[in-house]
């Protein structure tokens, strides 16, 4: 029982530990712009491949280790992650029909709603925020998606997308 | 049935709540934290405990950074650098302390006739390391490896060899967070080395650059001024270079002058950082005060002192 437990979460949080290390690399200012969000692609990966545990209460508490290391407000990164589940879990029926590139353009609204949120909470608390720079991350992230997704397909051994029918 | 995941999870739901409840939960939670936050200091605990168990995970991600740069170090024998990293840090330490020269010079000249007040010079410094600036490009932040446990709270100054680079907004028990000057959110008393002008730099959110707001076209300013804190606020010792004037542009029919200034602080090339423990104007300096006030009053507009000390508080560190 309780290996079982540990088999299901391991790859999980390990994933998401590595994807935390990626969001604070620290990259020249320019390349940091467009860093994609790997937290954020490693929780919709979660979230469509082992829906049970992965979701949207995973990415609130994921968003508030996050706020914690990026010393923004509590809560920011958890709003814009479990939206960005929330599109996600809405979208699944569409997904399954489409090979991995192709998901990456469908799970677009996912990311950029993710961005927005982030932008919107950076506006309300008054940063600066540059829109046009603002849309770069979402395109980075989808266009790291099917690499991302065949790198944790292939360490953890689940798919993105379940083949209930094969 | 958890060990079925790959057949179950083709049906459509998870196994909690629906997907819009949890979302409306998540958003009503986030909102509820995000104000909270925001308006007082209670989480701050919560927020230190986290981010002490992801520091390893920040001193990790720094790695790849410090050996490219430290790559030459290692090529030389372990004593010279050891060596090299001793005496860095001790020259460090003596031009943090040599800089406020220029200032004081100029402030004696004008103070000390005035009246014979004198201020102490020494102030205390912990140097720390920077571990990493801020990887969101909108946020000037930077990460010291210095924390609670070494004596740095919130509101301290943060200084290098050649002016202040910002001062403390969350203090962890293994580290801390700084803002610095040139963040959007924040603003610096200073004062016009040459003539004493009091007036705020504003930082504009990019790395180097500061803006001064509010200088009317007759002010006497002019390129390559340097600019000093003025301790104004009582967040940033007095006297310490802060920036240099290096462009003054003025639009017709503007009231006021448009003007940049660059800090002197290596703000995001710098590897050290001194953290300032003890401030050398107390709040009641019963000589300094008033002449402060006296000298911009003669250039500036009047509100301009006045509105310093709100001007250097930046919205994370309200308290």
């Amino acid at each position: 029982m309780n290996l079982d437990w540990t088999q299901g979460w391991l790859p999980i949080v390990t994933s998401l530990i590595v994807a935390l290390f990626l969001q604070l690399l620290p990259l020249p200012e320019t390349l940091s712009m467009a860093r994609p969000a790997f937290f954020c692609i490693t929780l919709v990966f979660w979230t469509l491949a082992q829906p049970d545990k992965g979701g949207i209460l995973l990415a609130w508490i994921g968003g508030l280790f996050l706020d914690a290391c990026l010393a923004t407000p509590f809560g920011q990164h958890g709003l814009a992650l479990s939206l960005a589940c929330f599109v996600t879990i809405s979208l699944r029926g569409l997904l399954r029909d489409f090979p991995t590139p192709q998901q990456s353009m469908l799970l677009l609204p996912a990311f950029a709603a993710y961005e927005f949120v982030l932008f919107w909470v950076d506006g309300v608390t008054g940063r600066p925020v540059g829109v046009l720079w603002r849309v770069l991350p979402a395109l980075s992230t989808a266009m790291i998606w099917p690499l991302w997704v065949l790198a944790l397909e292939f360490t953890s051994g689940y798919r993105v997308i379940p083949r209930h029918s094969d | 049935m958890d060990g079925f995941d790959h057949d179950e999870s083709g049906a459509s739901g998870e196994s909690g709540p629906p997907p819009l409840i949890s979302m409306v939960l998540a958003l009503a939670a986030s909102v509820g934290l995000m104000m909270f936050d925001r308006s007082q200091d209670t989480l701050q605990p919560a927020r230190n405990v986290m981010a002490s168990l992801t520091y390893p995970l920040d001193a990790v991600a720094s790695v790849p950074g410090e050996m490219a740069s430290s790559f030459d170090n290692y090529l030389q024998r372990e004593r010279l650098t050891e060596d090299n990293q001793k005496l860095r840090e001790e020259n460090l330490l003596l031009r943090g302390r040599l800089q406020k020269l220029a200032a004081l010079q100029a402030e004696n000249a004008r103070i000390r006739s005035l009246l014979q007040s004198s201020r102490q010079l020494q102030d205390d410094v912990i140097i720390s390391e920077v571990l990493a600036t801020s990887p969101d490009p909108y946020r000037q932040l930077i990460k010291l490896n210095k924390g609670l446990r070494e004596s740095i709270h919130v509101g301290q100054a943060v200084i290098d060899a050649n002016g202040i680079m910002g001062q403390i907004v969350q203090a962890h028990s293994f580290h801390s967070i700084a803002i610095l000057i040139t963040d959007a959110n924040h603003g610096i008393p200073v004062e016009l080395n040459r003539t004493g002008l009091q007036t705020i730099a504003q930082g504009l959110g990019k790395s180097n650059q500061l803006s001064l707001p509010f200088l009317t076209v007759n002010t006497d300013i002019r390129e390559g001024d340097l600019l000093v804190s003025s301790g104004l606020g009582e967040r940033y010792p007095a006297g310490y270079p802060v920036a240099r004037i290096t462009r003054i542009a003025h639009q017709a029919g503007d009231e006021f002058l448009s003007i940049r200034a660059q800090p002197t602080a290596s703000l995001n090339r710098g590897r050290e950082a001194l953290v300032v423990i003890s401030r050398n104007t107390p709040p009641a300096e019963p000589g300094a005060q008033p002449a402060e006030h006296a000298s911009p009053a003669l250039d500036a507009g009047p509100e301009t002192p006045a509105s310093a000390p709100d001007m250097s508080v930046p919205d994370d560190a309200a308290s």
